[in-house]
């Protein structure tokens, strides 16, 4: 028993407490049950693997979306994190590929450029399929600086940055919003 | 359950179960401190930009006795760094800057002149040229935390260094050193970062000249201060490769 709460303590977001009462459940479970949870992760560790076009997380490699012929070749839409691509998807706006960094540039992580998926992102964009490459990173400190070191390495390529948009939630009340957050909605504006 | 309401930079913060933040933050009038702002992962409405990296900010926060962890209330913004930062130069720069005070500062101890120089840097950073901050920065932290070594005298010998005259230093050596007493392998520092050091601490970062400042500039003194930096907390900074790589 120690040593499964030991194994659970590492995961993220579970502490002493929960590792605890995890443990015991498990104990109290049906045998059947357990090999389901324990095959499932061995499966993600077997079969899932990164694709090799886009790195987001996939059973098949090239992934589902990367071997889409129905996409947008001309856009390339570029994420932190594999967990990016679905609330992008979700909209159903955007039909173009994506491209997974698998992390921001973070100084006090010791996130360099060389710690991030960069060298295949530049050899797609120099493929010359790509006219448009969106940079959809966090909204954060880190967020920023990657997409602004991201712009000044892909726009001598010849394709055209965008950051997507930044400003006021749908729904809030603009009396409860910062000044960065307005200030970033303001240049942002458009015509209507 | 007594309530704080002070200015303060923030350092860095983590996420913390859900929907929460730990924040570390230097405030003014308390010190370094660490926090939780609740829900501060998952709506905006209360911290915004706020709580990004080195803000400066209004801090509003509860203490307990027995708590470590204070909890924020409100973080109004009083100048945002927000943008400065999305150049990875400047970026890098902050990071440094936000580590050092994160580990050199110790808990919950007042220290205005540092706070006042983290402010000042800040700020110098965001007009140009990151190197002359940065040097500032290093050479002040370094005497603010008492433990600059003596810039004129030999460590060794405890002769006089001239003005102009260059000096030697290693990570195990208590000081500088002469060129008699110097040992194999040790770093050397300029006549000219020693003068510039001088200045740094005779004038204020305004009144030291901007031009022709570049990474090569003061990089002997850099060095040692941040050499002098990390053997204090006995331990390397995972920012300063970046630092050196820009």
């Amino acid at each position: 028993m120690s040593r499964l709460i030991e194994a659970l303590r590492r995961l993220p977001g579970i502490g002493p407490k929960s590792a605890q009462r995890i443990g015991f459940h498990i104990l109290k479970t049906g045998r059947g049950e357990v090999e389901e949870i324990a095959a499932a992760i061995l499966d993600l560790k077997d079969k899932i693997r990164l694709c090799d076009v886009c790195n987001n997380v996939t059973e098949s490699n090239p992934c589902f979306i990367c071997s889409d012929p129905a996409r947008n070749a001309k856009q390339l839409c570029i994420v932190e994190e594999p967990g990016n691509i679905l609330p992008i998807e979700r909209t159903g706006q955007y039909r173009g590929y994506y491209h997974v960094l698998h992390g921001a540039l973070s100084p006090l992580q010791g996130i360099g450029p060389e710690q991030l998926r960069i060298a295949n992102l530049t050899e797609r964009v120099n493929g010359g399929t790509v006219e448009e490459v969106i940079v959809a990173t966090n909204p954060t400190v880190d967020g920023e600086a990657t997409a602004t070191y991201l712009s000044k390495l892909l726009k001598p390529l010849g394709v055209n940055v965008t950051r997507i948009a930044m400003g006021v939630p749908v729904g809030s009340d603009l009396e409860y919003v910062d000044e960065v957050t307005i200030a970033r909605a303001m240049e942002g504006r458009k015509a209507i | 359950m007594p309530v704080r309401e002070t200015e303060a930079i923030i350092l860095r913060t983590y996420p913390l179960s859900e929907a929460d933040k730990i924040v570390s933050f230097f405030s003014r009038g308390g010190g370094r401190t660490r926090g939780v702002a609740h829900n501060a992962r998952r709506s905006v409405k209360r911290f915004g930009a706020s709580l990004e990296r080195l803000s400066h900010v209004r801090v509003r926060y509860f203490e307990q006795e027995s708590r470590e962890l204070v909890r924020l209330e409100s973080c109004e913004l009083v100048q945002s760094f927000f943008e400065l930062q999305s150049d990875y130069a400047a970026g890098v720069a902050f990071s440094y800057i936000a580590e050092v005070c994160e580990l050199l500062l110790p808990e919950r101890e007042v220290n205005d002149p540092f706070f006042r120089l983290v402010l000042l840097v800040m700020n110098e950073i965001g007009h140009g040229d990151i190197w002359r901050p940065l040097t500032y920065f290093d050479l002040w932290a370094v005497t603010l935390a008492g433990f600059l070594p003596p810039l004129d005298t030999c460590s060794r010998c405890q002769g006089s260094l001239d003005p102009g005259e260059a000096a030697w230093f290693r990570l195990e050596s208590q000081g500088l050193q002469c060129k008699t007493c110097r040992s194999d392998g040790s770093w050397s520092l300029s006549g000219d970062s020693r003068s510039l050091a001088h200045g740094m601490m005779e004038r204020s970062l305004a009144a030291i000249p901007d031009e022709g400042w570049g990474k090569s500039r003061a990089e002997d003194l850099r060095r040692l201060l941040e050499q002098q930096v990390e053997k204090h907390l006995e331990r390397k900074l995972i920012t300063r490769p970046l630092v050196e790589g820009l």
